[in-house]
């Protein structure tokens, strides 16, 4: 995160400057406070607000995903041409929207070529920091309980990628997979 | 009299170059008016209201149309009342937007470029167009019949980065109207700095 600190004895002239210097930096965001607001948002959704209704949650944590997907798509494609397809839809996102909100591209994708693709990210950034309970480690019930709490911090991510493409035009339902770990996929299914 | 009126105009027009002569032009027309008679008819009070803000080069009317041609953002700024007029304006040249973007082939090397261009020139107005990846369709108005396509590009590249801004207030409500008094101000100040770019 860009910290500016302001001395008030500082000219205008001199902010309008640093101001500028910031636009052409673009803006920074700290990786951890990012985490940590994930990690926050997911704990309060599933263990405070909608305690009892998981999929309630996570509609929830899907929906500010979807926002969010919404707002940068519209940003990040600000400069480009439009995409006559969806391919290239996608991969934008491939690309330049994940380079933007991860930097990093998406390692590999595949399509079956009738509206159905797999993004495959094999060091998701978001889970890569994540670490189970070792008292729950134990057993298949433990094993169950972290990969549900997981799966829980990856509805905002789809909730992304879904709002940026609803954004360019095309509606989709966006699911994560984590059976590789610490690789993950998600999959796009565009609605016909 | 109104020939005479035409004749005193064209002759003040070939005398000065365009910017000097509205001045003088206006100054002329309202002359002209005190001088006339009552029962002169409104056909001809409206044509030469026309002729008097004619010449000067502006941004007339700006739209953010949404991807279901809903209305985002419509704003003139004109000191006239002819708001009507100018959203018919908008109103008409979504259509060319349409058919620009489905007959891809027309528009030749500009193949879905965000600007689509001169949508349509009228007598009086020339209207451009824009159109995101979103599917947000800019519209601009202007009365400058000789503006430069790179100042337009411009324009609608900064008119585009106050909209993303707008848009990314989080109490915005996507696909409704952009009500933000900032996003009010920026776009005023960016039409204003396009009336001195490209009048000077």
């Amino acid at each position: 995160m860009l910290v500016v600190s302001g001395s008030s004895s500082s000219s205008q002239s001199a902010q309008r400057e640093r101001e500028r210097e910031r636009e052409r930096m673009g803006r920074e965001v700290s990786e951890s406070c990012v985490d940590s607001l994930l990690t926050e948002m997911v704990s309060s959704y599933c263990n405070r607000f909608y305690a009892d209704k998981p999929d309630l949650a996570a509609r929830r944590i899907e929906a500010i995903g979807y926002q969010v997907g919404h707002q940068l798509s519209e940003r990040y494609t600000m400069e480009r041409p439009r995409f006559s397809d969806h391919l290239e839809a996608i991969k934008f996102i491939c690309k330049d929207f994940w380079s933007e909100v991860f930097k990093k591209q998406i390692d590999n994708l595949k399509t079956n070529h009738r509206g159905t693709f797999v993004l495959q990210d094999n060091r998701f950034r978001w889970l890569s920091r994540m670490s189970t309970d070792p008292s729950l480690e134990t057993g298949q019930e433990g094993d169950s309980k972290a990969t549900e709490a997981m799966s829980m911090h990856l509805y905002f991510p789809c909730g992304i990628i879904r709002g940026a493409l609803s954004n360019l035009g095309i509606p989709c339902a966006v699911s994560a997979d984590i059976s590789s770990l610490p690789a993950c996929s998600f999959v796009v299914r565009i609605k016909a | 009299m109104l020939l005479s009126r035409v004749r005193e105009e064209r002759s003040l027009q070939a005398a000065g170059t365009r910017q000097r002569a509205t001045p003088n032009g206006c100054a002329t027309i309202s002359r002209v008016k005190n001088r006339g008679p009552a029962g002169l008819d409104s056909a001809s009070a409206s044509a030469v209201e026309e002729e008097a803000t004619k010449p000067e080069k502006m941004i007339v009317c700006i739209a953010v149309v949404g991807h279901q041609n809903n209305p985002l953002y419509i704003q003139s700024f004109t000191e006239a009342d002819d708001a009507l007029k100018l959203h018919h304006i908008v109103h008409c040249s979504l259509d060319v937007v349409d058919e620009r973007v489905n007959n891809p082939k027309k528009s030749g090397p500009l193949l879905n470029e965000t600007f689509l261009g001169l949508l349509y020139p009228t007598e009086n107005y020339k209207v451009y167009g824009y159109l995101t990846n979103t599917k947000v369709k800019f519209i601009l108005v202007t009365t400058d019949l000789d503006v430069k396509d790179a100042d337009v590009r411009n324009f609608f590249r900064r008119f585009h980065a106050a909209y993303v801004d707008a848009v990314s207030n989080p109490f915005h409500v996507p696909g409704k109207k952009i009500t933000s008094r900032t996003f009010a101000e920026r776009v005023s100040t960016i039409v204003k700095a396009f009336g001195l770019s490209s009048a000077g």
